[in-house]
């Protein structure tokens, strides 16, 4: 089993290196590196982090060929291994959607533009993921790619995303994540639970029956109400989220190898919190 | 007179960190790199030479509007900004009509009116402001974004009389290229347009950027030649008139900066007393890159 940890161009980049840094130092194998636009682009950050580090793997989990042409992609992706070495992992997903709405982004012909992107990434020998939001995409990302990045942690429902998945493919799951205590961050790792169920694919949503939920999910992140999430804590922590100390993170490690799953990657906002990266590192090693 | 280095993302890094590392040392003030669309991406090429330099300031010459969300380049602009530690210099500009139109699909529509809106916009959301787009060309809905860096200078690249007005209008500085008589046109569209706006003329940082040749030997006046070819069908009607006509050598003269070094001091001599305050030592360089920065950094670049 492989650990991971997600950090985002939300933070001051002394921070996010001092983080990605304390990672390696902690045994984690992959740093993923998220993007939303109001975020620092992922190039910028991976190059920090690259720069950074020496050995461990830098992943985009994920960048948008919606929002970014592919051959940005490609040609930032290329720059990137030039300078570093092939320590880049690529993870393709369409993205937040909703939000890729409220930037202008033309969302039309989705699962086509991300297969073609795919398909020419694999062509220049780069390592892609793909983001299995739905089962079409799953089925591309296992069969086409390298491994799939499945954005949940919930038994139930990481089962349903590898539902069409070939058993070969590489699974790296993600979710927010918090080890506890840490006062500081609850409210983040609520919103960023209530994140990734707004931006969830709408047959995620109606295979659970969460459609009216996402809704006002999304009415909430778009007023930015946040206090209003902690009405659905217990759904949102339970559905979308890694949190607990490290014995309740090793009990979820353990469900999820159970299920196929080879990496786990720990979501912000855990990375926010220094000790906590090098705490978790050393409590995940003898998994 | 200041010296920066231009570079391109079609040069790999191995040669170009040589180069950025040199100007660095000999005292260049900026690196300028150029956007080839289906290249190495600019602004991860940014990020690797911020990483890899400590001083000097790097800016995109140029990327454009037109093929990009502008929320990625204002995201992009806030890491390599963060990145550099304040180093950054946004350079937009149209790009080549061709190329912007095979990337996008179409020929681009109302390039001054965008181009404006893209400017005004960065600037907003780059000093840490909401910003909101509603037009057929953009919509973007209460952006923000989520650091807060300084706000970087925006320059211009474009060449075209209206494009230019605009500089004179909202821009910090102006990267223009074309022959000299073009030039002072250029220069004096940008002022006017300054001065009807309110703005001091001698604000707008101006900087040119034509390709650089050091002439050493006969055969270096080839490398120049062959820019001559690539320059001359890209140059826009205000330009191009005054090159009808020219035999090859007056093209060569107009249209890059070359000469031995004594011919290119008079040169950079001459764009200093028409208002330019930055040359960009910008490809072919010469049969010996390093050698020719180093030569002229050692000159100029100390100076400054």
């Amino acid at each position: 089993m492989d650990f991971g940890i997600n950090i985002n161009g939300d933070r001051p980049l002394s921070l996010i290196k001092k983080g990605a840094l304390t990672a390696e130092r902690a045994g984690f194998s992959n740093i993923w590196i998220g993007e939303k636009p109001k975020f620092m682009h992922p190039f910028p950050v991976a190059a920090a982090v690259a720069n950074t580090t020496t050995r461990v793997k830098i992943g985009s989990g994920i960048i948008s060929p919606l929002l970014n042409p592919c051959n940005h992609i490609i040609g930032g992706y290329a720059v990137l291994r030039e300078a570093y070495g092939d320590r880049f992992i690529i993870g393709l997903a369409p993205g937040d959607k909703w939000g890729l709405r409220e930037i202008g982004v033309e969302i039309s012909g989705m699962k086509k533009r991300i297969e073609n992107c795919l398909r020419e990434l694999k062509r220049q020998g780069f390592e892609v993921y793909i983001g299995a939001s739905e089962p079409g995409l799953a089925r591309l990302g296992s069969t086409v790619a390298d491994g799939l990045l499945i954005n949940f942690v919930k038994p139930e429902y990481v089962k349903w995303a590898l539902n069409t998945a070939r058993d070969k493919a590489r699974k790296a799951a993600y979710g927010p994540s918090l080890l506890l205590p840490d006062d500081d961050h609850n409210e983040l790792l609520l919103i960023g639970a209530a994140t990734v169920a707004a931006g969830s694919s709408v047959a995620f949503q109606r295979e659970f029956g969460l459609e009216r939920w996402v809704k006002e999910l999304r009415s909430i992140l778009r007023r930015r109400d946040y206090g209003e999430l902690w009405k659905y804590e217990d759904r949102l922590l339970e559905g979308f989220t890694l949190h607990g100390d490290i014995d309740d993170l090793r009990i979820r490690v353990n469900e999820l190898r159970a299920l196929g799953v080879d990496q786990v990657i720990f979501g912000a906002p855990l990375s926010h919190n220094i000790r906590s990266v090098a705490e978790l590192g050393e409590g995940l090693q003898s998994l | 007179m200041r010296l920066s280095l231009g570079l391109t993302t079609s040069m790999p890094l191995e040669e170009s960190l040589p180069l950025a590392r040199l100007a660095e040392k000999t005292n260049y003030s900026r690196i300028w790199l150029g956007e080839d669309l289906n290249g190495r991406d600019v602004f991860a090429y940014l990020s690797v030479l911020s990483s890899e330099t400590e001083k000097i300031q790097i800016g995109t010459g140029i990327t454009s509007p037109f093929v990009r969300n502008w929320a990625v380049i204002a995201n992009s602009c806030a890491g390599i900004q963060s990145l550099s530690q304040g180093r950054f210099i946004l350079g937009l500009g149209v790009g080549g009509i061709p190329e912007i139109s095979a990337a996008i699909g179409h020929k681009p529509k109302g390039i001054v009116s965008k181009m404006e809106k893209a400017v005004l916009f960065l600037k907003k959301v780059l000093k840490g402001e909401e910003a909101t787009i509603n037009s057929w060309y953009a919509r973007i809905r209460n952006f923000s974004l989520a650091v807060s860096v300084a706000p970087p200078q925006i320059y211009l690249g474009v060449r075209g009389p209206r494009m230019l007005a605009l500089a004179g209008r909202v821009a910090d500085g102006v990267i223009f290229s074309g022959p000299p008589k073009y030039l002072r046109e250029a220069v004096n569209i940008v002022d006017d347009a300054a001065e009807d706006a309110g703005r001091d003329p001698f604000e707008i940082d101006k900087v040119v950027w034509n390709p650089f040749v050091l002439v050493e030997k006969e055969e270096d006046i080839a490398l120049a030649a062959d820019m001559v070819d690539v320059m001359l069908p890209s140059m826009p009607p205000l330009a191009k008139k005054h090159l009808e006509g020219l035999g090859k050598n007056e093209l060569l003269s107009n249209i890059c900066i070359c000469g031995d070094f004594e011919e290119i001091k008079d040169q950079l001599t001459d764009y200093s007393r028409m208002g330019f305050s930055e040359i960009v030592v910008g490809p072919p360089y010469g049969r010996e890159p390093e050698r020719t920065l180093k030569t002229l950094g050692e000159v100029y670049g100390l100076r400054n």
